[in-house]
C-alpha cells in the first residue's frame, strides 16, 4: 500500500503548507505533458514563447498555492487551464486569430463512408509500432502537427485535452471554461478538419513513410 | 453524462499519430525545469504566506517577539502604550473631579430664576442640610434685585426658598412707592423681633419698628448715635437678621452682645415717641437710599430692639435717613416744618 502514489491534491496542500519537495514531485508528475501542451498549442508560429508561458504557469501554481483549493476539478485539469489561459494571451498578443465562431457555423466535414477515410491506414498500435509502422507513424505525427497548426486555437485545445492528456469531455469543458456542449462541438469541428487534413495527404504520408523504410 | 462522454470516442488514429509525433518526447530545457523549481523552493523559503492560519500565526507572533526584542522599539511601544492609559484616565476621571459644580456650570448662567424651579429644587437637594438652612435664610439684598435678573445656578438655587418676609421686598421692587402695609410675619412674630428688623428694608422701613413700638414697647430705645458702643452690638443685630429658627436664633442670642445703654424710663418714653412721631411723618415717602460716605452712627440716633441695634436714624437736610442693621438704607423727605420739629423733639440723653 505504500507504493500508493500520493494524490496531487495532498501534494499541492504540502506545498501550500510550507513543503518545497511537493511542489517537485508535482513538476515531475506534469512537466512533460504540460510543455508538450504548450508546444502544441501556440504551434510553431509561437513556438519561441513556449519556455515563457510554461515557466509562467507554473509560476501561477506557485503563487496560487494559498488559495488553492479542490474545487471539483483535478489539479491536472487546474494546471492545463492556467496554461491554455497564458497561451491564448501569448497568441492574441502575437495577433493570431484565436476566435472559432465562423468555424463553428460551418457543418463539420464527416467522411460519407464513415471510418472509410482510414481504411488505406495500419491500425494504430497499442502501444509502440514496429519498426516499419514506427515510419509511418512519425511521418502521421509530423503530418498532424502540421494540420494541427492550421486549426483555430480553441479547436486545437479542445482536440489535444482529449486526445492527448486524455482529460474527460467534462474536465475539458471546465478546463476551457466552456459549456460541455460547446466543448463537444469543438471537438466534432477538430477531428473532422483533422481526418481532412491527414485523409487528403495520406497517400503522401504512406509514399513517404514507404520511401524512409525502404532507403538505405 | 457519462454516457454523453462516450458520444465522441477518441479517433484511434489521430491518437497514434499524436504518440508518434516528433515532439512526443520533448521536455522542458533542463535549466528551465531547474530555475522553475529554484523559484518555487525559494517562494516557500521567502513568503510564508502560504501557510495555515495557525502556522501564520506562529510566524507572526515570532516576528513580533524579534521586534519587541530591539531596545528602542520596545521603549517606543512602551511610551506610547503608557500614552495611551493616560489619556484614557484622564478622560474618565475628568467629569468625576468636576462633581456638582460641573453639572452646575452646564446650567445656563443667565437662565432667569424664575424659569429654572426645578434645577433650583435639585440643587437645594444635593446640597447639605446647613447649606439648605443657608439658603433658606433672608438675603434682603438678592430679594432686592430685579426678579427678572440673569444670576448664576448656585444662586439660582437659594432664591426660590419660602420667604415670606421677602414677598413684600419684591413687591416693592416692582413698585415705585413703598407700601404702607407692614409685613404680616413682622407684626405676629413677637419672639422673632430681631428677625423682623430684616423687614425693615421694606417699602415701610419703619413698619415693623412701629409694630415692635406698639407690641412691645419697653424694648425699644432710641439714643443718640455717640452714646452707641455700636460696631459689637451690629454684628449681633446682623446674625439675629440672618438667623431664621427659633433654635438659631438662641444660639445666636448666646454671643456676648454689648449691653444696652442704661437710660432713665423718662428717656426712653421720649426716645420712643420721638420713634413714632419720626415713622408717622415719613410715612410712604420712604424711598431707597443710595449708599452714604458718611456713618449714620456718628450723627443719628441709634435704635435699639431687646438690646440689639435696629438701625439708624439720621435727620438730614431734606428729611430723614433710616440705616437698618442690614440691608438698604432709605430716606424720606420731609417739609422744612416738620423737620425742623423732629430735630427739636430729637432725644439728647
Amino acid at each position: 500500500m505504500s507504493d500508493t502514489p500520493v494524490s496531487d491534491d495532498v501534494l499541492m496542500r504540502a506545498f501550500a503548507q510550507g513543503d518545497a519537495t511537493a511542489f517537485d514531485q508535482i513538476y515531475a508528475r506534469h512537466h512533460a505533458a504540460l510543455y508538450r501542451f504548450v508546444r502544441r498549442v501556440l504551434g510553431a508560429a509561437c513556438a519561441a514563447q513556449a519556455d515563457e508561458v510554461f515557466q509562467d504557469t507554473w509560476m501561477k501554481v506557485v503563487k496560487a498555492r494559498a488559495t488553492w483549493a479542490p474545487q471539483g476539478a483535478a489539479f491536472r485539469t487546474w494546471l492545463f487551464t492556467l496554461a491554455h489561459h497564458r497561451a491564448i494571451d501569448c497568441l492574441r498578443k502575437s495577433g493570431r486569430e484565436v476566435s472559432v465562431e465562423r468555424d463553428d457555423e460551418e457543418a463539420p466535414w464527416e467522411p460519407a463512408d464513415g471510418g472509410a477515410a482510414w481504411s488505406l491506414w495500419p491500425a494504430p498500435p497499442a502501444t509502440a509500432a514496429g519498426a516499419e509502422d514506427q515510419v509511418f507513424w512519425r511521418a502521421a505525427g509530423q503530418r498532424l502537427l502540421d494540420c494541427l497548426d492550421t486549426l483555430p486555437a480553441a479547436q486545437r485545445v479542445v482536440f489535444l485535452l482529449y486526445h492527448e492528456d486524455g482529460l474527460p469531455m467534462d474536465d475539458v469543458a471546465k478546463a476551457l471554461e466552456l459549456g460541455f456542449e460547446t466543448a463537444k462541438s469543438r471537438l466534432r469541428y477538430a477531428m473532422s478538419k483533422l481526418r481532412t487534413c491527414m485523409g487528403a495527404y495520406l497517400p503522401g504520408v504512406a509514399t513517404d513513410a514507404a520511401r524512409e523504410g525502404t532507403a538505405p | 453524462m457519462s454516457g454523453e462522454l462516450h458520444d465522441i470516442p477518441p479517433d484511434a488514429h489521430l491518437q497514434a499519430a499524436l504518440r508518434h509525433a516528433p515532439d512526443h518526447r520533448v521536455a522542458p530545457p533542463p535549466d528551465l525545469s531547474a530555475q522553475i523549481l529554484a523559484q518555487a523552493h525559494q517562494a516557500v523559503a521567502a513568503e510564508p504566506a502560504a501557510l495555515s492560519w495557525p502556522g501564520r500565526l506562529r510566524l507572526l507572533l515570532r516576528a513580533l517577539d524579534r521586534w519587541l526584542s530591539q531596545p528602542a522599539l520596545a521603549g517606543a511601544v512602551a511610551t506610547l502604550a503608557l500614552a495611551t492609559v493616560i489619556g484614557l484616565m484622564w478622560r474618565s476621571g475628568a467629569p468625576t473631579d468636576g462633581g456638582p459644580e460641573l453639572a452646575e456650570a452646564t446650567v445656563p448662567a443667565a437662565a432667569p430664576v424664575a424659569a429654572r424651579p426645578e434645577a433650583a429644587d435639585k440643587a437645594t437637594a444635593d446640597r447639605p442640610a446647613a447649606d439648605a438652612a443657608l439658603a433658606a435664610a433672608p438675603q434682603p439684598a438678592l430679594a432686592a434685585a430685579p426678579p427678572a435678573r440673569p444670576s448664576p445656578p448656585v444662586r439660582s438655587a437659594k432664591a426660590p426658598a419660602p420667604q415670606p418676609s421677602q414677598a413684600p421686598v419684591t413687591a416693592a421692587a416692582a413698585g415705585a412707592e413703598p407700601a404702607a402695609v407692614p409685613s404680616p410675619r413682622a407684626e405676629a412674630a413677637q419672639e422673632a423681633a430681631p428677625a423682623a428688623l430684616a423687614s425693615a428694608s421694606t417699602p415701610e422701613p419703619l413698619g415693623a419698628l412701629l409694630a415692635t413700638l406698639r407690641e412691645q414697647p419697653d424694648t425699644v430705645q432710641v439714643m443718640p448715635a455717640a452714646q452707641v458702643p455700636a460696631r459689637a452690638d451690629l454684628r449681633v443685630a446682623k446674625s439675629l437678621a440672618a438667623a431664621d429658627t427659633a433654635r438659631e436664633r438662641s444660639v445666636v442670642r448666646q454671643v456676648p452682645a454689648a449691653p444696652a445703654p442704661a437710660s432713665a424710663p423718662d428717656a426712653d418714653a421720649a426716645g420712643r415717641e420721638w420713634l413714632a412721631q419720626v415713622a408717622r411723618a415719613a410715612e410712604g415717602r420712604w424711598q431707597r437710599a443710595a449708599a452714604s460716605a458718611a456713618d449714620e452712627r456718628e450723627a443719628g440716633h441709634g435704635v435699639w430692639i431687646d438690646g440689639a441695634v435696629a438701625g439708624w436714624l439720621v435727620l438730614t437736610d431734606r428729611g430723614v435717613r433710616w440705616r437698618p442693621a442690614t440691608g438698604p438704607a432709605w430716606h424720606a423727605d420731609l417739609d422744612a416744618a416738620a423737620l425742623q420739629t423732629l430735630r427739636t423733639r430729637a432725644p439728647r440723653h
